[in-house]
């Protein structure tokens, strides 16, 4: 008895030796930040100190973020439609491709390289590549003048209210495949080849149907492992839009994500900091539930590995 | 008959798959192909001899390879900005070599007693990690700018560099080292134990050997985005910037700075040598370890 607890008590110091320190970073820099966050939401910071503001922070940004036409009210159709053009164009192409290399199509080594490039490369660099390259000497610009598009004037892409959105839409889905196109073939390759051979015997004849009924159902969690993290990130994602514009982007471009970080850099004193503690408790409050909801209802009415 | 025309719808869905499959293909490689616009267009800018030649011909190839651009970058970007070049690559260096290697450390080692060991807490922290995968925290931003500032964390770079590792139980890094570990079975260690190793012994020569493909892929994978990193830099450490901020501020200045295009793109060919070298060294490892499954707690 008194050996079994020495015994435990040895492994859990063991344990406690080797996770001690990032627990003790989790503590401060988790826990105690999110705290913070929840008692910063219902302050009020003025040159005379902090005070008790109930929810006049919730209010005030519950105002901008369904109001018309400024930042926030941007921001946050923003973020939405970014989540659900992702999921409806983007998902199904990384299955698409994914499934290809999984097959070593013809030239597949070359492509899990080249696809790679914008994970090697430094994101910032090739946004400011971009950013060049539709500039208004870039190349992009000298191709829609050779071609005589918009009169041979120079289409603002960034900046142009009609394009803006779009152009970044653009960019992100353009080179957003990186991480999949490892993940999911990786996954694929995990199916053992028996079973593929068992669906064959029972007429699996082609592409279709070995995606619909190998495939997906056994790279499910994989599937939903993205779908959560993805949806979960709904107001966190920033894409390239601080890249593009630094502080500047203009309002019809802005989401969540871009939000937060440009008012911390351009608010330079603690002041409005309430507004955007309780802002962020408002997003946490309605997409934490939401992400346990489809977290159930994927496993719930997922496939089954039958 | 009945069998016949079964077949036969069968053979052309069969044709329309395939057709399907080859269009993707072609999809794919175009797809692929136009992942080299624009570093092709960023080197080839990179040699060009100054922005009248950039402006006449933006496709094209150089007329003559200037590697001039490449030297000028240097000398302008230290005569220009605060923080030298070589200090900034320094900070580059250290940073993409400690915060990867901190982090995937603690994370193996979380991943590795999770996987191995009963412990007090133990589901708990594993519940609680992927309670923390999928529960979002939005806006948190100004508090952590508080809380950093207060404990002297903000703009300190040895302070940022050692409170780095802070997820080390949750996230795609946990589940890929406790997946790793996982699979290796336990009879090793209690060998090991039969032979009079203690529990660190087992740990450093026998489990975290066999677990270190899938921590240098992590590693590897890290040291690429703490390199390319420059948002950290932005938001809290403005006074020690790393190479791809210094670039960043340094682009934003160059029109002041009166630096022409091609040695810009000569600073951002610089900027992305030592990633595309590391990836090119490790790409089989990286893809053929890289798996992730589902989120069950």
């Amino acid at each position: 008895m008194q050996q079994n607890k020495r015994k435990t008590l040895k492994t859990n110091l063991f344990v406690y030796s080797l996770i001690g320190y990032p627990l003790l970073l989790f503590a401060v820099f988790y826990v105690a930040i999110n705290f913070n966050s929840i008692l910063l939401a219902f302050q009020r910071i003025d040159g005379t100190g902090k005070h008790f503001a109930a929810f006049d922070n919730f209010k005030l940004f519950l105002s901008e973020m369904f109001g018309r036409g400024n930042l926030l009210a941007y921001s946050f159709k923003n973020s939405i439609k970014l989540y659900f053009i992702n999921l409806v164009i983007c998902l199904p192409l990384y299955i698409l491709f994914s499934y290809l290399l999984f097959k070593k199509c013809f030239l597949n080594k070359a492509v899990s390289f080249l696809v790679m490039i914008p994970a090697i490369m430094s994101g910032l660099v090739i946004a400011l590549v971009f950013v060049n390259f539709i500039g208004n000497n870039g190349a992009f610009t000298y191709i829609t003048k050779k071609l005589g598009l918009n009169g041979g004037k120079w289409i603002n892409l960034l900046y142009s209210e009609k394009y803006a959105f779009g152009t970044t839409i653009f960019y992100m889905i353009w080179l957003s495949f990186s991480t999949s196109l490892i993940v999911y073939p990786t996954a694929m390759r995990g199916i053992s080849p028996e079973i593929f051979e068992s669906a064959k015997i029972d007429g699996m004849t082609n592409m279709f149907q070995e995606l619909w009924y190998v495939i997906l159902p056994l790279i499910y969690p994989t599937l939903t492992t993205f779908l959560i993290t993805g949806f979960a990130a709904i107001f966190t994602n920033g894409g390239p839009i601080l890249e593009f514009y630094y502080t500047q982007a203009p309002d019809y471009v802005s989401n969540m994500g871009y939000y937060f970080t440009k008012m911390i850099l351009v608010d330079g004193t603690e002041f409005s900091y309430p507004k955007y503690a309780a802002g962020g408790l408002i997003l946490t409050v309605i997409v934490a539930p939401l992400t346990i909801l489809l977290k159930w209802a994927l496993e719930k009415f997922g496939p089954t590995t039958e | 008959m009945k069998n016949k025309l079964k077949n036969k719808s069968r053979s052309a869905a069969d044709m329309v798959s395939l057709v399907v499959f080859w269009f993707l293909w072609a999809a794919l490689i175009l797809y692929a192909l136009s992942m080299l616009v624009l570093p092709l267009y960023m080197l080839g800018t990179s040699f060009k001899a100054d922005n009248l030649e950039c402006m006449k011909n933006p496709l094209g190839f150089p007329k003559r390879l200037n590697w001039d651009n490449y030297n000028q970058i240097f000398t302008i970007f230290d005569e220009k900005m605060d923080v030298s070049i070589a200090s900034m690559i320094g900070v580059s260096v250290l940073t993409s070599v400690l915060k990867p290697f901190l982090g995937v450390f603690f994370t193996t080692l979380f991943a590795y007693v999770e996987a191995k060991y009963d412990f007090f807490g133990k589901k708990f922290y594993f519940n609680l990690g992927i309670v923390l995968m999928i529960l979002p925290i939005v806006g948190n931003l100004p508090s952590a700018m508080q809380i950093n500032k207060a404990l002297g964390v903000y703009d300190n770079l040895f302070m940022n560099v050692i409170t780095s590792p802070v997820g080390c139980f949750y996230g795609t890094n946990f589940l890929l080292m406790y997946g790793a570990f996982k699979v290796i079975p336990w009879d090793y260690a209690e060998a090991a134990f039969i032979d009079g190793a203690g529990h660190y012994t087992v740990l450093f020569r026998i489990y975290l050997r066999m677990a270190l493909p899938q921590a240098v892929v992590l590693f590897v994978l890290g040291f690429m985005g703490t390199w390319n990193d420059y948002s950290t830099y932005l938001v809290w450490l403005p006074s020690t910037p790393n190479i791809s901020y210094g670039m960043y501020v340094f682009y934003q200045k160059a029109n002041a700075y009166r630096v022409s295009l091609p040695q810009l793109m000569a600073g951002f060919t610089i900027v992305m040598v030592p990633t595309i070298a590391i990836y090119c060294a490790t790409q089989k490892i990286i893809n053929s370890k890289f798996a992730i499954g589902g989120l069950k707690g």
